[in-house]
């Protein structure tokens, strides 16, 4: 619709001089229905303002019809088109129903299709998700003020995980001409606001070609690292109204930003540190913008020989590769290269939540630092996502893996030719504790192999393992206290989804969902380990899975309680000489227990369990895999020991 | 040397069964208790671990053990004794040393 209606020539100003003469007559209609009111008092009751109004014949017309013209919103669909957005996810609202008639009669309802979501937090959940799968982000459609008040958290969390959202909220600027009651009730002067603190840009565009602008604008800061959630608030009467005449609508071209690279004598300075260490150790976390950063980290620890310890918010390194170690690598580091940390501080400190505060050093003193990442070039100050500050020796502020072919190369001239066989010893030992790290992984599996009522971790990570190993997959959810990715080969980028960002609970369903959609083209099994308590703070999302035949095997970690707050509470009972037994009041969820996969029938969703033998596991897993292959989601309900 | 060999057997016999009456009555308590007290929260309900690390099978003998619940070093809170009497930590012992051996790997889906 680029260039659209020339042959319109009104001139903008005479138009909204029109609008303002207009809506003058209509408010002037309200003040002879209170002249009326003033008169002598009825003998019957007051019919209520339809029926008078249609009695009377007082039918006030406005500045405009909504029936007639090419609609503004309709255009808003062209600018979304655009950019080749695939999906928008929605919960419905009145404030976005121009734009929702669009969507689904002008745009025909594909590219984007709409998602219909039971709650916002689940919409976001699902848009988030649904980026850490195919790398394209997701437009969210919901109504301003109180719908937005549902997303609120799920957006936090993918600002806390760096990923893009798109959000567009409806709301009604002007109190004259919009409706009154509940819609004004949820209508607001800045409704962005509430969200602000954790939003990378956000706008209420006053015009469609406004709207053009900052649409573009928006996706292009959101896709530009540091990757954030960016919120447009659209205007009712702008969506619903037809398109001024005269206007010269355009859509401007978007350009992907190229993300920032390291600076070179910073990139070299990193590259000497790391190519002289006696034992570098790299940190990654949200490096793999792209199925590019993998092979990218092998390189680079491969020509280094150091250990990787990956925190697996991205798909960063293979667990296959003998260079893949545990955080207890950390210690014996004299040079630490943290890729994309927002929580180096972390990384390189032990916190030990006892009745003592204990923080203490994990690294050896004396052990060089180098930070790359983005977290430096953009930071908000209310919300504390962007953790203690961590002094380090260098600091690159850089988007990591766009530095990472720059640090390889660097590193490659800086290497020393006598340190080449240190670099290979180092190799050796990285291989044998690989092995000897492995075979400790199958026989700490088998710790509770038996236990029955609940099924232990090892278990249950063992028991999907076998049947999965076999196929396409792709992992959402729990790890099951480090089971899954200790005892799974995990080996592609697309393969682990990560966390939750900001750790906000009732996060995992919908976004596994939204993953799910994301592997569905790709004809790949996802397995989502689903913790209990976070599924219930909106089952709605099995629903959505149903309904957009979205296929995925739920397992329920059904431990029956908020088991992390158990712990905690007894904790402080315990430092207080108070002892544990009531530990379970506020934190169980039993009495009754519920029945997961009963709850899942009910929203369309085949439901097996609960399963407490283990013995029965592998017979539920083979049937579910069997119906999620036939393109049905599906739950196996597992009550389990605590994570 | 016959009946001495019968009398030493009979009381060896007599000597295993008493400890070992004891140790399955101890352990049954202390397995009450392991529930009870919130020890599997962590350490799961066989003691093979969770969040916190495993501890059975083959715990830590008894006095290492005890010391460590009275006076942790790292996250797990201390159970003194106005919270667990002596008594029963050494039942929660005996339930820790009646955990069996898991399986072999290789005997197992995991070897496979």
């Amino acid at each position: 619709m680029t260039k659209e209606n020339k042959g319109a020539s009104v001139d903008r100003r005479k138009f909204l001089a029109g609008v303002a003469v207009a809506g003058a007559a209509a408010t002037a209609a309200p003040l002879k229905n209170t002249a009326r009111a003033a008169a002598p008092a009825p003998n019957a009751d007051r019919p209520v303002a339809s029926v008078q109004t249609a009695e009377n014949g007082l039918v006030q017309p406005g500045p405009y019809s909504y029936a007639a013209g090419k609609p503004g919103s309709d255009f808003m669909v062209d600018v979304i088109k655009s950019l080749d957005i695939d999906y928008v996810v929605t919960n419905p609202a009145s404030s976005c129903r121009g734009l929702h008639e669009s969507l689904i009669n002008y745009g025909n309802n594909t590219k984007p299709q709409m998602l219909t979501c039971m709650h916002e937090e689940s919409g976001a959940a699902m848009a988030h998700g649904y980026y850490k799968a195919s790398g394209k982000p997701m437009m969210c459609l919901f109504h301003g003020t109180v719908g937005l008040q549902h997303a609120t958290m799920a957006l936090y969390n993918a600002w806390c995980d760096r990923v893009p959202i798109v959000v567009v909220v409806g709301n009604h600027g002007d109190a004259a001409s919009r409706r009154p009651g509940v819609p004004t009730a949820h209508s607001a002067i800045d409704p962005i606001g509430l969200i602000r603190d954790f939003t990378k840009w956000d706008d209420q565009p006053w015009s469609l070609q406004h709207y053009a602008e900052s649409m573009i604008r928006a996706y292009k800061i959101a896709m530009t690292p540091p990757m954030e959630p960016v919120a447009l608030s659209l205007d009712g009467h702008i969506q619903e109204a037809p398109i001024p005449e005269g206007s010269e609508l355009f859509i401007p071209k978007y350009t992907p930003t190229a993300p920032p690279q390291g600076d070179t004598n910073a990139v070299r300075e990193a590259a000497r540190l790391l190519a002289n260490a006696e034992n570098p150790v790299i940190v990654a976390d949200r490096m793999a913008r792209t199925p590019e950063g993998m092979p990218l980290l092998i390189e680079l620890a491969e020509l280094l020989n150091a250990t990787v310890v990956n925190q697996y918010n991205r798909m960063n390194f293979p667990n296959t590769h003998y260079l893949s170690g545990g955080g207890g690598a950390i210690a014996r580091a004299d040079v630490v290269l943290g890729l994309e940390l927002t929580d180096f501080f972390g990384a390189v400190n032990r916190f030990v939540d006892s009745e003592h505060f204990q923080l203490s050093s994990r690294v050896r003193p004396g052990t060089k630092l180098i930070s790359i990442g983005v977290g430096d070039l953009y930071t908000r100050a209310n919300y504390q996502d962007f953790q203690r500050l961590q002094p380090v020796d260098v600091s690159i502020g850089a988007d990591a893996q766009a530095t990472l072919p720059a640090l390889i190369e660097a590193v490659r001239q800086e290497i020393p030719e006598a340190r080449r066989a240190t670099i290979a010893t180092r190799g050796d030992n990285a291989r044998r504790a690989f092995a000897q790290a492995r075979e400790n992984a199958l026989q700490e599996a088998m710790w509770g192999w038996n236990s029955t009522g609940k099924v232990s971790l090892g278990r249950l990570a063992s028991e999907i393992w076998d049947k999965v190993k076999g196929e396409n997959w792709a992992f959402c959810g729990d790890s099951l206290n480090g089971n899954v990715t200790r005892l799974w080969t995990f080996d592609k980028a697309y393969q682990h989804n990560g966390g939750s960002g900001g750790a906000g609970v009732g996060y995992n369903l919908p976004a596994a969902v939204g993953a799910a959609l994301g592997h569905r083209e790709h004809g790949r099994l996802v397995i989502n380990v689903q913790n209990d308590g976070d599924s219930m703070y909106a089952p709605g999302a099995y629903w959505t899975s149903a309904y957009h035949n979205i296929p995925m095997l739920t397992i329920m970690n059904n431990n029956r309680a908020y088991h992390r707050e158990v712990m905690h509470v007894q904790s402080v009972g315990n430092w207080r000489n108070r002892g544990v037994e009531n530990f379970m009041i506020g934190n169980e969820i039993t009495k009754p227990n519920i029945d997961y996969a009963t709850l899942a029938q009910s929203l369309g969703v085949n439901g097996i369990g609960p399963i407490t033998d283990p013995s029965e596991l592998g017979a539920a897993i083979t049937r579910g895999i069997a119906m999620v292959k036939a393109g049905e989601p599906a739950l196996i309900d597992v009550v389990t020991q605590p994570s | 040397m016959q009946r001495i060999l019968k009398t030493a057997a009979a009381v060896t016999g007599f000597v295993v069964l008493v400890s070992s009456s004891a140790l399955a009555q101890d352990a049954e308590n202390g397995n009450q208790l392991f529930q009870a007290k919130g020890c599997w929260t962590c350490h799961g309900t066989m003691g093979q671990g969770g969040r916190g690390p495993k501890i059975a099978p083959g715990p830590l003998a008894f006095e290492a053990f005890a010391a460590y619940v009275r006076q942790p070093a790292l996250e797990m809170p201390p159970f003194r004794e106005p919270i667990l009497s002596d008594a029963e930590l050494q039942d929660i012992h005996a339930y820790l040393l009646s955990i069996p051996q898991p399986p072999d790997p290789a005997d197992t889906i995991v070897g496979q």
